[in-house]
């Protein structure tokens, strides 16, 4: 210890430090020492501690509130459209922040019911039941669901899109109904248009498809109309003005789209009325009719689909000059369309192949009815006839018996007395004669 | 309101005496000027605030230790320290290397055993004493120093103890 005891004599406090030490202390004291007795520093720390304390949670509380705005900021929209149209916020996280319904319809289904928070998927699905459960969703399955992604992401749009999709199917498998889905995208500019006429952007994009067809249509008409009516009414102009094709390509994309859809409608429409009436056969001409013309639009959708391919190749080069992934995601997409289309269509002929059985049937049945009726007319010819004969017969019988009696009538008037003597006679007699001669 | 003792004479005074005192307490604390200086600012105002109830000679000195004890631990403590690293840190002058080895090993326990080393070995204070000042149960500081011992000798070896 030393060593220790050693070198703290050394440490002396500096001259300096002593004499500032002194000036200060006595001129503190000549300020009125008391008050003084509080030194500053520990004030200043603590004054700095409480400062920073109170700046930490003054941090806290501006991340927070700025986090909960961001979190509930939307920055993409999804519109779903049945006739109810209803508009949901999506926040970046890709769950739903606000909901908005833009009719009477769209707020009855978004009455009662939060779907803050839920995934877009989710709150989809739910919107999509409780439609089902109001009854705007048609049982023969020609209802058109239009679920639009409003981005001006496209590559948010499209994910919007597929997981809204998603959640129609989800939704439409667990209550066991069955719509045509009409899936689309648009830029937020589009949307703002919509909202200034106070119409759904999904609508509002449908209907400005209707107006490319017709520019004489105004929104004002098809403001309230059912998706379905709107889908099927561009359907009928798409089919009677199919040499348009080499319009604008966006436009191509919708119109295309809207022709699958007008074309559901249409089947669907036809299944259910063919369940109600059973095989007459006027429908049987109708349905044959019908899978010729389909057949050649599945041929034409086929080909139009390759062009639209190309087409599309060429438009996105403008947006992304070297994106595989997008374009793979495109063609998958179109892939999934295609596959689709096919199992709509083999399920249409399922159903027309099993019409068409039951109309055999049916003629099958006919024809052994009619077998038999003629069977029956033989038989009864047949009877008649031996009625007849037996008839015959006995008038015959009787008119043998009646000369006979007159025969013996007549012996007995010629031979009175000796009736039977000469009965026996003449009988004998003719005998002999005969047997001398 | 008057001081009993404010002139500038009995200040001088009692600084000249007790300076070195706390100059030393400050050493095994502090490594900062700005700070040294600080500390004895307080001190010698608080001393000179609260005299008339330090009687004895005896009692004056364990009061300042005390108190410049309390301080330099508050120093530390503060959050602005932890924070900010002073710009002119403090050397340790020393010419054996070997002392500067074991005076860094001191300083490098903690606080608490830095002070019973230095009252006891240095102004040879009894444990009780220490005890006073510290305002700590006497058996505590039995430990600490037991335990200051223990750990200087590890870290020096049994020589210089």
């Amino acid at each position: 210890m030393n060593l220790f005891t050693n070198y703290m004599d050394s440490i002396r406090a500096e001259d300096a430090l002593k004499t500032d030490t002194k000036i200060n202390v006595n001129s503190i004291l000549a300020d009125g020492g008391r008050h003084a007795d509080a030194p500053q520093n520990p004030k200043k720390f603590k004054a700095r501690r409480a400062a920073l304390a109170i700046s930490a949670m003054a941090a806290c509380a501006v991340l927070s509130v700025a986090g909960y705005a961001f979190y509930n900021t939307p920055v993409n929209y999804v519109s779903l459209d049945i006739n109810p149209s209803v508009e949901l916020g999506v926040n970046a996280f890709d769950n739903i922040v606000s909901a908005e319904g833009y009719n009477e319809d769209g707020e009855s289904i978004l009455k009662d019911n939060s779907v803050r928070n839920l995934s877009v998927e989710d709150a989809i699905a739910v919107l999509i039941q409780k439609a089902n459960e109001q009854g705007f969703i048609l049982s023969d399955g020609s209802t058109v669901i239009a679920v639009t992604a409003e981005s001006d992401d496209e590559n948010e749009a499209s994910d919007l899109q597929d997981a809204s999709q998603n959640g129609v199917a989800l939704a439409l498998e667990k209550c066991s109904a069955s719509a045509i889905v009409y899936a689309d995208c648009s830029s937020l500019e589009l949307r703002t248009e919509a909202k200034q006429l106070g119409v759904s952007p999904g609508k509002y994009k449908l209907i400005a498809a209707l107006q490319a067809l017709d520019p004489s249509i105004t929104v004002e008409q098809y403001k309230n109309s059912k998706i379905t009516d709107i889908v099927a009414d561009a359907g009928e102009y798409l089919s009677s003005a199919s040499d348009v094709d080499d319009g604008e390509d966006q436009a191509e994309d919708s119109t295309d789209k809207i022709k699958q859809a007008a074309q559901k409608i249409k089947a669907a429409k036809e299944n259910a009325e063919k369940n109600k009436n059973g095989g007459q056969s006027e429908n049987e001409t109708s349905d044959a009719s019908e899978s010729t013309e389909q057949s050649d639009n599945s041929d034409t959708q086929s080909a139009e689909q390759a062009m639209n391919q190309i087409r599309e190749k060429d438009t996105n080069k403008s947006h992304d000059t070297a994106n595989p992934v997008k374009a793979q995601k495109q063609s998958e997409k179109q892939t999934q369309e295609q596959t689709e289309e096919q199992a709509q269509e083999q399920t249409q002929e399922q159903t027309e192949e099993q019409a068409q059985e039951q109309a055999q049937e049916q003629a099958q049945e006919q024809a052994q009815e009619q077998i038999q009726e003629q069977m029956k007319e033989q038989a009864q010819e047949q009877t008649q006839e031996q009625t007849e004969e037996q008839a015959q017969e006995q008038t015959q019988e009787q008119s043998e018996e009646q000369t006979q009696e007159e025969a013996q009538e007549q012996t007995q008037k010629q031979n009175p007395d000796k009736s039977d003597d000469a009965a026996s006679e003449k009988s004998g007699g003719a005998a002999g004669e005969k047997n001398k001669s | 309101m008057e001081r009993s003792l404010g002139t500038d004479d009995a200040v001088s005074e009692a600084i000249e005496k007790y300076a070195d005192m706390v100059r030393r307490i400050c050493f095994l604390y502090l490594r900062n000027y700005a700070d040294v200086e600080d500390v004895f600012q307080d001190v010698f105002l608080k001393y000179f605030l609260n005299e008339q109830s330090l009687e004895s000679e005896d009692h004056r000195k364990a009061w300042l230790c005390r108190v410049t004890f309390n301080k330099c631990k508050d120093m530390c403590r503060s959050f602005w320290r932890s924070r900010v690293v002073s710009i002119e840190e403090m050397d340790i002058p020393v010419e054996d290397p070997v002392q500067g080895e074991f005076i860094k090993e001191i300083l490098k326990l903690p606080a608490g055993y830095r002070e019973v080393i230095y009252l006891h070995y240095y102004e040879g204070r009894t444990v009780p004493e220490i005890a006073e000042i510290m305002e700590k149960n006497i058996n505590t500081v039995y430990t600490w120093l037991r335990r200051a011992r223990d750990e200087l000798k590890m870290k020096v070896g049994d020589n210089y103890l």
